[in-house]
């Protein structure tokens, strides 16, 4: 929940300031010692490694013949044919789309290692750099012999699908039909009727100077909004709702479907905010032309994952109650690395991940139901003594042990002038003078952060900031010297970049003292 | 957002009325939240033109979500979308809420019938 436009509310900051800092600064896991492929943020050493492959392989692929079913675009057509939106085959069907596709680009990358990264948009809520780079944005000009206009693109890519269409099996025709593309030329209308296709110029909305989600997309993908997806109860709840095949949509759209993973699509193709013949790719069914797609679907992959790991852990429903009418789905569109059609593939092929042999490594959740509830000495709030915007804050004896979270809630007084500080460092027993830190430093607690500004809006918000255990451990048991300083402007803040390869936005108005503390507040629990 | 609720659901459209760019919809609430209860709003779309969203905030302007379907067909309905509505935002057990249609290169305005086919206040217990 957020003020619109230019507002705020302190729910939102307490939320989305204590979910970003939770989840972009807890330790890696170690992936499953039997999965053979990582899947990596796309934000660190190894995402960015593999998008060096991913960037190798689309290079190939983009020049293969038409005719050939790993061209790029050919690819991105079996989406367009037999996607499946609204409806509880949606995340089955992308985890099959996306581990053929994965092994494939395995295959021309010649990185048999090869993983797709995945974009974290909770902690990261702008388009991954490196996805800027050469042939990662579709508005790189080598894909313009292919996209420069529609025509263009329907006399190269035409004849190939004509040909694919004389040899549909009876139960892709049959699907086909449902989908009014019974003919290529039905294909084509539906192309031109929901805008599917992009030229290359206007291929992807954000760009590179401008890879911020807006405030919509922002709050769908937060880590409050994901968290409350991730409370879903059964497989009905968590998926969107039932239909007879996977053509049809449902009137029941599960959360996760509608909400980050549509709005994320619709912002990336600029759909509403640019005239339609300039909308790109990712806003409609053609999106895998866009190598962003498959960063999205990996993380949407990787909540369904995580969803059903904790439905497992906790003894709870993660199947569908109808069982045998979802396994039996035929998903006849999909091709495997070699290019032989999987003319006879099912949902059930799908429901688990180990067909494919990835796993995903990323900061280890917490397991809040194995948790000891909070012991009564530990429970209540330590406040901070103040002294020039530092809080002294004492660590109480116990608030260490191992499956405690020692948690400080920093109060900032609300930005007064449009162009004020809005986003903060929150750092513990940083040494005097310290103005900035990245989230390696062993001060960093997190980052907490004013979305928008409401004019004349008074007074102080509090920020809830879990500190993760290993730098608990490290900072305490002593007492934690609480600041928060604003963040250092652009040119700073290049100098030192994330440890994720990423730059902070300036939001410090000229004038102001440079990283003085801005801590009005602050206080101590445990949970 | 709510997971699940385990006493589905209220549906009540206390009162509609059509402002120059938005429906305005008063929920009322049966009774006070009690402990453990939480408040949504289903929206029940209907077919959206191209790109089109529907744009959902408070009365005074708190946001509470965007319907924009991805990836249907034309002439498919968008669905039914659920919005949590935490506690804070009702009034005396009243929440009023502005739902608008935006396009690009178009006003805002109010959804149509055929846009909007129906807006209910949904209450009852967390089941996780």
């Amino acid at each position: 929940m957020r003020k619109s436009n230019s507002g705020f509310t302190r729910r939102y900051f307490l939320e989305t300031g204590a979910a970003a800092a939770a989840a972009s600064t807890l330790p890696f896991g170690a992936a499953r010692a039997a999965a053979k492929y990582v899947r990596y943020p796309v934000n660190t050493s190894e995402g960015q490694k593999m998008l060096d492959s991913y960037r190798e392989a689309i290079a190939v692929m983009r020049d293969l013949g038409p005719q050939n079913p790993h061209n790029w675009f050919r690819n991105a057509f079996v989406h367009t044919y037999d996607c499946p939106h609204h409806n509880w085959w949606f995340l089955v069907w992308h985890r099959g789309y996306m581990g053929w596709f994965e092994r494939t680009v395995r295959r021309y990358s010649k990185n048999q290692s090869f993983a797709f990264p995945y974009w974290d948009w909770s902690v990261a809520p702008r388009v991954p750099a490196g996805m800027f780079d050469g042939v990662l944005t579709p508005t790189d000009g080598s894909f313009g012999k292919y996209t420069s206009d529609e025509k263009t693109f329907q006399n190269f890519i035409g004849p190939s699908l004509e040909a694919y269409w004389t040899k549909l099996t009876d139960v892709q025709s049959k699907l086909l039909r449902e989908r009014d593309m019974a003919t290529t030329k039905e294909l084509w209308e539906q192309v031109e009727k929901r805008a599917m296709f992009a030229k290359t110029p206007f291929a992807r909305y954000p760009s590179k100077d401008k890879p911020d989600l807006d405030d919509k997309t922002t709050d769908a993908t937060s880590g409050s909004t994901v968290a409350a997806i991730m409370k879903a109860p059964d497989f009905e709840t968590f998926n969107s709702g039932q239909t007879k095949d996977h053509g049809q949509v449902s009137t029941d759209i599960a959360a996760l479907e509608g909400t980050p993973h549509d709005l994320t699509h619709n912002f990336c193709g600029g759909a509403g905010l640019v005239p339609l013949d300039q909308m790109g790719f990712m806003q409609d069914n053609l999106s895998p032309s866009d190598p962003l797609f498959f960063l999205h679907h990996a993380n949407m992959d990787r909540l369904w994952h995580n969803w059903t790991q904790s439905q497992i852990a906790a003894g709870k429903p993660y199947k569908p109650k109808d069982i045998d009418k979802f396994m039996t789905e035929p998903f006849p569109f999909f091709v495997d690395e070699n290019g032989k059609a999987l003319v006879d593939a099912k949902a059930s092929d799908y429901f688990d991940i180990g067909r494919f042999d990835y796993e995903y490594a990323e900061p280890k959740p917490v397991v809040v139901a194995a948790r000891a509830p909070v012991p009564a000495s530990l429970r209540g709030t330590v406040a901070g003594a103040m002294n020039k915007g530092v809080a002294s804050l004492a660590v109480p004896p116990g608030a260490l042990a191992k499956d405690r979270v020692l948690v400080v809630h920093v109060t900032i007084p609300n930005p007064p002038t449009l162009d004020s500080p809005r986003e903060f460092l929150v750092l513990a027993n940083a040494p005097a003078g310290t103005t900035t830190a990245t989230p390696a430093s062993p001060y960093y607690v997190g980052a907490v952060a004013f979305f928008g500004f409401m004019p004349g809006m008074a007074g102080a918000t509090t920020f809830t900031v879990p500190i993760p255990a290993d730098k608990a451990s490290r900072l305490a048991p002593g007492p934690l010297q609480i600041q928060a300083v604003p963040v250092p402007p652009v040119a700073a803040a290049k100098a030192a970049p994330h440890a994720a390869g990423e730059t902070m936005r300036a939001t410090r108005p000229t004038g102001a003292a440079p990283g003085a503390s801005a801590l009005k507040g602050a206080s101590l629990t445990v949970w | 957002m709510v997971a699940r609720l385990a006493l589905t659901a209220l549906v009540l459209l206390a009162s509609a009325a059509l402002g120059d760019d938005a429906r305005v919809v008063v929920l009322t609430l049966p009774h006070a939240l009690a402990a453990g209860e939480e408040a949504s709003v289903r929206i029940d779309a209907g077919v959206l033109a191209k790109a089109a969203a529907i744009s959902v905030h408070t009365g005074d302007g708190i946001y509470v979500g965007t319907i924009q379907p991805f990836g249907i067909r034309e002439n498919q309905i968008a669905g039914g979308y659920t919005f949590h509505l935490p506690a804070g935002l009702f009034h005396e057990g009243r929440v009023s809420l502005r739902l608008s249609v935006t396009q690009y290169g178009a006003a805002q305005r109010p959804p149509s019938a055929q846009e909007v086919r129906g807006v209910r206040l949904v209450v009852g217990k967390m089941v996780k």
